[in-house]
């Protein structure tokens, strides 16, 4: 509760460490990582949605679930509200995910702003003495 | 809806109340304890009935008792004293209801209450002055202009409600290859926050791919 307007009152008195949203992370993916990243993998191919005709936005890491939904629903055409409660289940799911690893990107980038101004002030201190 | 009904069922009824001696008389039409006290009969119990309602014996009227609709016993008829009947400028007990302490209050008091809105319909022609109605509506207008300027803007830092959330990962560039290019040339590769070389995510199980 209150993280939204939170957010919003950082962003307004305190823009360096606030991140930008209307990008993506502006620091090294791999930066803190010792071990690597795993990549994400994008499923469904390019022939496959061109064949379920979806549009750029559906074109997202979730897509391979959004096609077995369209599926289901063509199979069980007057029924698919009800039988295609699992499929619709996968994809809403999928997109809950994407959407946890967007938050944590969010806070990581949010972290490493905070760092670097950290080490910004840590630099002039050192520099005065 | 069922109060619409009522009125003119009991009227359909009244000849039969009338006959058998009126509301007043009747048993069973009124709760005990919100019977109305009965009707003076001698001068000395009117004299008693007025002073109860601090009335003078001479000004002390009662209903109608075959009125059923507005019989109320020994209550006085006080005739109908609206608020705006009385005197603004008279030095009330209370001014803002312009009555005095202890005051006979009217059997429909409450319809003249001073929050009508009006008595004789003139004071609501007060509202419609164009000069107010314009002023009224170009203080709402600037206020929603103003508003809806700044939520549409898309100054970066302005203050507004933010979710803490980065924009969707695509696995292409789009906005790179719009409108004509293929998108397939410009792949993105994003990352989750699991280790390279952890098992794989559980959750990308229930595939069948």
């Amino acid at each position: 509760m209150g993280t939204k307007l939170s957010v919003g009152l950082e962003q307004r008195f305190n823009p360096d460490v606030s991140p930008r949203t209307d990008r993506p992370p502006t620091f090294d993916p791999l930066a803190g990582f010792p071990e690597g990243r795993k990549e994400r993998k994008m499923v469904a191919t390019w022939e496959e949605m061109d064949q379920w005709n979806l549009n750029i936005g559906q074109r997202d890491y979730c897509a391979h679930y959004l096609i077995d939904h369209l599926r289901c629903q063509k199979e069980n055409a007057p029924f698919a509200g009800y039988k295609c409660e699992e499929a619709r289940h996968h994809w809403n799911t999928c997109h809950y995910e994407d959407s946890l690893l967007r938050i944590k990107e969010f806070e990581r980038e949010r972290r490493l702003l905070k760092r670097k101004q950290r080490k910004e002030e840590a630099a002039k201190i050192a520099a005065t003495q | 809806m069922t109060g619409v009904f009522r009125v003119p069922t009991r009227s359909l009824h009244s000849s039969t109340v009338l006959a058998r001696g009126g509301p007043l008389r009747m048993d069973g039409w009124w709760v005990r304890d919100h019977r109305p006290a009965r009707l003076p009969q001698s001068a000395e119990e009117r004299k008693k009935s007025a002073l109860r309602y601090g009335l003078r014996p001479e000004d002390y009227k009662t209903y109608d008792p075959d009125d059923y609709k507005q019989s109320t016993g020994d209550y006085p008829d006080l005739g109908t004293t609206t608020f705006a009947h009385k005197d603004p400028n008279e030095a009330w007990s209370d001014r803002r209801f312009r009555r005095n302490w202890a005051e006979p209050v009217p059997l429909h008091y409450e319809r003249y209450r001073p929050d009508r809105i009006t008595y004789t319909g003139i004071e609501s022609e007060e509202s419609h002055d164009p000069k107010q109605v314009f002023i009224g509506l170009s203080i709402m207008v600037a206020i929603m202009v103003g508003i809806t300027y700044h939520f549409m803007s898309t100054a970066p830092n302005k203050w507004t409600w933010k979710n803490p959330m980065m924009p969707k990962q695509y696995p292409y560039d789009f906005y790179r290859a719009w409108p004509w290019n293929d998108p397939r040339k410009f792949p993105i590769v994003n990352y989750t926050f699991e280790s390279a070389n952890a098992e794989d995510d559980h959750h990308h199980g229930h595939g069948h791919h």
